[in-house]
């Protein structure tokens, strides 16, 4: 066992640090983009229908597994399934809990990075736009800074010339990482984001407050106004409700907004005293996330890119996606702001870097877990080896950056198509393995808020079968399409090997583990349940 | 699980049932549906106040272009006819105002249409009735949900507990 027992310093430290995880970039720039294609208003609809049935049931089951494993002194996401599914089953599917906050902490602080950057350099005098000069030369001026920052022209050219500036922000941004995740939970990551989150909501209240105030900016386009801006978001197609392809949209934006299926949750709520509470807890880190997203993002970056840009400008930018609304077009709509230029930009950048960290940081925690719970390695020395891994994982990010090859492999078998499956695992060990009547028990052991008994159905039937409609849904629509990228660039190949490789060295732990464990007379199968294991 | 779980669960069948057929209805009563194909075009395009209540359209901008998107839509030619395209079977016609390809039909400016190989995206930029409804229920309930989240957690006492951790 650890050498060091940990737990939160108190019920507001985890509650923000699991939201701090949930809260990303998505919220922000995925979720807009995913609603103005897929119905606008009308995309609300599937979109709470699917935070209320998948969601924050699925994040219920999660932080109700986690505590039961901490009572039982079991922290990593592996030990936690093997005890709540009663063996090696479902120990060896929970290595998924840390395969993907591993997996995807190896591009992902490569994105942090980017926020880091722009960040940097807003604060130093902005990122190269030439204010008054055309649309199309601000546009090609972002694109131009964008592609030396990610160095998405050609593999291997963030090691030179002035991309190297990015490698040197990894390198800062690393650092504080694995800073906050070697000092622990209290005095790390909890200290950090006790911080990190209030000052995030007050750069999002001044970028809202900028955006909402901007008015009709340019006479000569009376129609490119705040409010036709909010309407690009929010103005309804219900018939968009018909299509298959807007609920899955809707329920994957919930998945990977929420953090469920992560395995971080998990491994969070297993520090958690037996009498804490989860219910509330759970419903709270939810709604924050739910703030930031619908709040905050849903206001923000739609508005602000149709009333300097246009209808069709707007729409072009959201059809490049998430990154290109982020990193291309909201400079560019800074740019418009004059005088306020740098001050948004940065306060923009310095939000969504605290945002892409608060994240990060959630990602090394439970692996760090695993490693010491498994191999009885110290705080130190299980800190060392997955900053190793974590510093080869982005070795490889900033080198194959080519079309983002190797970060876009990972991201789709990793941080998508594995959270589909991680999720459906979990809700449905806890539906029908651990019981559902006994997890309803244990999820109101010192809970705040009676939970609607609705949701005892919710989490049997409905959510499992939910589950599996979008799984199969995702993996029809999406699966043959990514196999064959997985294997058309060096990068991408790399990325499935990574993800092999990692995968290979956690099943190796979580045996050794088992063994140790065992050995030492730990209760890993939960042959004694706490609460006497009935489903009654 | 009990009778009374069963019967919510059906409960919840039916309502999903019923949105998807409300949603199907409505389709079909006001919507255009454009088929996919390649792009012809990217324009905006205003439609005049007095036109546009004189229609029940409440489009500013049209974007004819980049989106397989599917929806319905309004368009303002240059002479003030407004074309309000729903599903029907009729060739598309492209015309140019103004220097820009726009699509309408020139006899009939009301005329039901569909134009099966345009991709055309569409968007309300308008904030109209419904969407403020949508969108203040969202705040609402995001606003309000958190701040009653926020207001129990603190109002619950709690142990207070020493920090541990590595480091000083």
């Amino acid at each position: 066992m650890a050498e060091h027992k940990e737990e939160w310093g108190s019920r507001l430290g985890v509650i923000l640090a699991v939201a701090g995880s949930a809260v990303g970039l998505g919220n922000f720039l995925r979720f807009p983009g995913q609603a103005a294609a897929n119905g606008g208003g009308a995309f609300l609809i599937p979109y709470f229908c699917a935070l209320f049935l998948l969601g924050i049931p699925i994040g219920w089951a999660e932080w109700t597994m986690g505590r039961y494993g901490g009572k039982k002194g079991l922290h990593g996401a592996p030990m936690v399934m093997g005890a709540v599914g009663k063996g090696s089953l479902a120990r060896y599917l929970g290595v998924l809990g840390v395969l993907i906050p591993l997996g995807v902490s190896t591009y992902y602080v490569f994105i942090e990075t980017w926020t880091f950057a722009y960040f940097l350099k807003y604060l130093t005098g902005g990122i190269g736009i030439v204010q008054g000069t055309p649309i199309t030369e601000q546009t090609a001026a972002a694109g131009q800074f964008y592609t030396s920052i990610t160095g998405a022209g050609a593999d291997g050219s963030l090691f030179t010339g002035d991309s190297r500036y990015t490698v040197l922000s990894w390198v800062v941004v690393f650092v504080i990482n694995i800073f906050f995740v070697f000092r622990g939970l209290s005095k790390g990551i909890e200290k950090f984001v006790s911080f990190a989150m209030p000052v995030m909501a007050v750069c999002a209240l001044i970028v809202l407050a900028r955006v909402l105030t901007l008015g009709t900016p340019n006479p000569d386009f009376p129609e490119r106004n705040v409010v036709n801006g909010l309407g690009y978001m929010w103005s309804p197609d219900f018939g968009a409700l018909t299509n298959f392809k807007t609920w899955l949209a809707a329920a994957g934006q919930i998945f990977f907004s929420l953090s469920v299926g992560f395995g971080v949750i998990i491994n969070y709520a297993s520090y958690m005293k037996k009498e804490d509470d989860v219910a509330l807890s759970g419903l709270t880190a939810s709604a924050t996330n739910e703030l930031f997203e619908v709040g905050f993002g849903g206001m923000i970056t739609l508005t602000a890119a149709l009333v300097f840009l246009g209808v069709s400008g707007t729409a072009g930018a959201v059809a490049t996606g998430t990154f290109g609304l982020g990193f291309n077009t909201l400079p560019v709509v800074f740019a418009q702001m004059g005088a306020f230029e740098n001050i948004i930009g940065a306060t923009w950048f310095f939000m969504l870097w605290l945002a892409a960290i608060t994240s990060s940081l959630s990602m090394y925690a439970p692996a760090v877990a695993h490693l010491k719970e498994a191999t009885g390695w110290s705080q130190l020395k299980s800190t060392g080896v997955i900053a190793l891994i974590g510093t080869i994982g982005a070795i490889l990010t900033l080198w194959f950056t080519k079309g983002g090859g190797f970060w876009s492999t990972v991201d789709f078998w990793v941080g998508t198509y594995l959270i589909f499956l991680l999720a459906m695992v979990q809700i449905i060990y806890f539906g029908w393995v651990f019981g559902i009547d006994r997890g309803w028990r244990e999820l109101h052991q010192g809970a705040a808020i009676r939970v609607p008994s609705i949701f005892k159905v919710v989490m049997k039937y409905i959510a499992p079968a939910y589950l599996i409609i979008v799984f199969v849904g995702f993996t029809v629509t999406e699966l043959a399409g990514e196999l064959k990228k997985s294997w058309a660039s060096t990068g991408a190949r790399v990325g499935v090997l990574t993800i092999l490789v990692i995968l290979i060295y956690l099943v190796v732990v979580t045996r050794i583990g088992e063994r140790r464990l065992r050995a030492a007379g730990v209760d890993i199968d939960d042959t004694n349940p706490i609460d006497g294991g009935s489903d009654r | 699980m009990s009778g009374r779980h069963h019967a919510i669960v059906v409960g919840l069948a039916l309502c999903v049932t019923a949105t998807v057929a409300g949603a199907q209805r409505s389709r079909a009563d006001t919507s255009v549906v454009l088929a996919k194909g390649k792009p012809v075009a990217q324009v905006e395009i205003s439609v005049r106040d007095s036109l546009r209540d004189s229609v029940g359209v409440r489009v500013r901008e049209v974007v004819v272009g980049t989106t397989d998107r599917l929806g319905r839509y309004a368009v303002d030619a240059d002479s003030g006819a407004v074309l309000v395209y729903r599903l029907a079977e009729h060739e598309p016609r492209e015309i140019q105002v103004g220097g820009r390809k726009v699509l309408r039909d020139p006899k009939d400016s009301t005329k039901v249409r569909v134009i099966p190989d345009t991709t055309m995206m569409y968007r309300y930029p308008v904030l109209a009735s419904t969407g403020i409804g949508i969108m203040i229920v969202s705040l609402l309930l995001v606003w309000l949900g958190t701040a009653w989240c926020y207001k129990r957690i603190l109002s619950t006492p709690q142990e207070e507990r020493a920090p541990s951790g590595f480091g000083p």
